[in-house]
């Protein structure tokens, strides 16, 4: 499965490769111009004469990266993008190109103090363990700055479900790999991005690249269909589809936009949601933010558990935000 | 009450919806000697003058408001906050939806960012017949007219898209190339600015704002209502160009009207204006408003008129 391959690729902000080869492979059959522009975005373009569209998903995912050696060989390490410390002790990592394993370890609970146990961790409590005995026999494996990612595999579970790393934003590159499967009137271009986790970098180079009339960020976004947890913080449900954003961080989506996509979402009975929360924020803001601006929305696949080891995706989501967007391409002539 | 600014101050306007106050300021434009287009963000831009030295002001129409995110069982209405203003200040005021509806801002959400409206119903299948998410409401209320001084929500920006209005009239002898922008998003970063910036590339750009006095009760009698405009030297992220604040300056001098200098942690939109293309050289005039951010805004009308005096010896 092409979401399996996305989804298992190492791929951090700025260390993308792995990803973009993939990618670009998929693509090769069904488009023909294709580039790769100075920030590592992979641009493409679809000719057509309607509307100039930018769909836009990114190809980072939130990992780890390399930063000193201590004494005892184990590795320090800060995060790249938003991470909560809270996930990352006891967990394994694979390190660099050759996926080295480590493990994330931390002080164990019957040797802290009493401060110790309830003060928050910090990444500054935590390293990775790679089995070397001192830092001269670490930096023999390991070099300053590579990075890592979490050591989970793919796998499809439940009732329809899959868990994986990376589905934000794995899920929606997949998406658009077979969106651009169709042919449509609308002068389409779409961008895979990098380093979207730390700051939506890439999105502005391709935005400024392109100038599109309207810009749609196709994102995993957050999902907290918990026990306990209000509808406006849970943001989204697993199963109900894919969420349209109204509003977040960086961006006021444009309420036309919304109600041309809900008008396809009915009329081809494709079910919906309205991402509730207006917390974060999304490669959407490069394309109002740069040049002479555009309209904008943002459709995502809601994800449990996002940036950590390891999240959950419904299939059906991932299929019905696919046929949402081709369809809703279609419109524009 | 001047009936151009009570317009103004009743039309419907949030950031992100402006086409209430939009409409009516292409109709308010009407009859004067301009070119009116609107951009990719929304923004509307007037052109006036002949060409030459291209000079940028720049005005944002919407105000802050709220939009609704859920639909409570016992139909409560929750709404995230649209633009920075502190949540407990504006709870039991009036609101007023773009579909017409009118509510109340009831009590506040723990984290501050959003408010429940309550519409009066007292389900969730009726507050649907009302609203639905994403709607945007704003802030309604009573306007004062206190002779020297105008109390009302909204006043800020609607008073500096005022004063723009009153600019324009005048540009049409003006021998410069000048571009009055009524931007959108002000509320949020000045995202419409920007791109207008990007847009028309001016040599010169000036932000009309609002600042707030601080001749309240309990304030430092720095910043006052009645004593000119607010000329800010530096804020959280702009230091002003030297050769704008000169511009402003002399026009101070020749048209006789005093401004207060200020250095304040706040944002305009001139901080994203100064990065764009090549850079811009931009700087900001600030209307004294007293309340800032409450339903009951004041500002000085000497202060309007003095204001526009002294923009209109820039052209």
């Amino acid at each position: 499965m092409l979401l399996e391959e996305l989804a298992n690729a190492a791929g951090p902000s700025s260390y993308e490769g792995e990803v973009r080869e993939i990618i670009v492979r998929e693509l090769k059959d069904y488009v023909e111009d294709i580039k790769v522009d100075n920030m590592g975005n992979v641009l493409v373009h679809k000719k057509g004469n309607g509307p100039k569209v930018l769909l836009d998903a990114h190809m980072d995912e939130v990992g780890l990266i390399i930063t000193g050696f201590n004494d005892d060989g184990t590795l320090r390490f800060s995060t790249l993008g938003g991470i909560h410390v809270a996930v990352l002790p006891a967990k394994t990592v694979l390190i660099g190109k050759k996926k080295l394993t480590g493990v994330i370890g931390i002080k164990p609970i019957h040797l802290q103090s009493k401060e110790e146990r309830i003060k928050p961790i910090s990444i500054s409590n935590l390293c990775i363990d790679i089995g070397a005995i001192n830092s001269s026999e670490a930096r023999k494996y390991v070099n300053l700055g590579e990075y890592a990612v979490f050591d989970t595999k793919f796998e499809e579970f439940g009732d329809g479900l899959v868990k994986g790393k990376a589905l934000d934003d794995r899920i929606g590159c997949a998406v658009l790999i077979e969106v651009l499967k169709e042919n449509y009137n609308c002068n389409l271009y779409c961008s895979f991005s990098v380093q979207e986790e730390v700051g939506e970098r890439g999105a502005f180079a391709s935005s400024y690249c392109v100038e599109p009339d309207i810009g749609i960020a196709i994102e995993g976004t957050i999902c907290n269909d918990l026990p306990g947890v209000s509808k406006i913080d849970g943001a989204t449900a697993i199963g109900m589809g894919p969420a349209i954003s109204l509003m977040d961080k960086t961006s006021i989506y444009d309420a036309e936009l919304i109600s041309d996509i809900e008008k396809v979402a009915k009329g081809k009975y494709i079910l919906c949601q309205k991402r509730k929360s207006v917390a974060s924020s999304n490669d959407a803001w490069s394309f109002h933010g740069t040049g002479e601006g555009a309209r904008v929305a943002a459709i995502s696949i809601p994800v449990r558990y996002i940036h950590s080891t390891v999240s959950i995706a419904s299939l059906a989501d991932y299929e019905s935000t696919k046929r949402l967007i081709i369809e809703y391409l279609k419109t524009l002539k | 009450m001047d009936k151009t600014l009570e317009k103004l101050l009743l039309s419907f306007g949030v950031s992100g919806h402006e086409q209430g106050v939009k409409d009516l300021l292409i109709e308010e434009l009407k009859g004067i000697d301009c070119a009116v287009k609107e951009d990719k963000m929304g923004n509307l831009i007037v052109r006036a003058g002949k060409s030459g030295q291209r000079i940028m002001f720049v005005a944002h129409m919407d105000c802050m408001g709220l939009m609704v995110t859920n639909i409570e069982d016992n139909g409560l209405v929750q709404a995230t906050k649209i633009g920075e203003y502190k949540a407990e200040e504006l709870s039991h005021a009036y609101i007023k939806f773009e579909n017409g509806t009118l509510g109340i801002s009831g009590e506040c959400s723990k984290d501050g960012n959003s408010i429940y409206i309550d519409l009066g119903v007292s389900s969730k299948e009726e507050a649907q017949k009302k609203v639905t998410e994403g709607d945007v409401a704003t802030f309604v209320g009573p306007i004062l007219d206190l002779k020297d001084y105008v109390v009302s929500p909204n006043l800020h920006n609607r008073v500096s898209c005022y004063i723009m209005l009153q600019l324009v009239k005048e540009a049409v002898n003006s021998s410069k190339e000048l571009y009055f922008v009524f931007s959108t998003q002000g509320e949020v970063s000045g995202r419409g600015a920007r791109a207008a910036a990007f847009l028309i590339d001016p040599t010169y750009c000036l932000v009309l704002d609002a600042a707030s006095s601080t001749d309240k009760a309990l304030g430092d009698r720095k910043i006052n209502l009645s004593k000119g405009p607010v000329v800010s030297i530096m804020d959280k992220n702009l230091i002003t160009n030297k050769e704008v604040l000169d511009m402003i300056l002399e026009a101070s001098n020749e048209s006789k009207v005093s401004v207060q200098r200020t250095i304040t942690d706040c944002e305009t939109e001139a901080g994203s204006i100064q990065k764009e293309k090549y850079g811009v050289k931009v700087g900001t005039i600030l209307m004294p408003v007293r309340y800032k951010n409450t339903m009951s805004e004041m500002v000085s009308l000497k202060d309007i008129e003095e204001t526009t005096t002294l923009l209109t010896k820039l052209f």
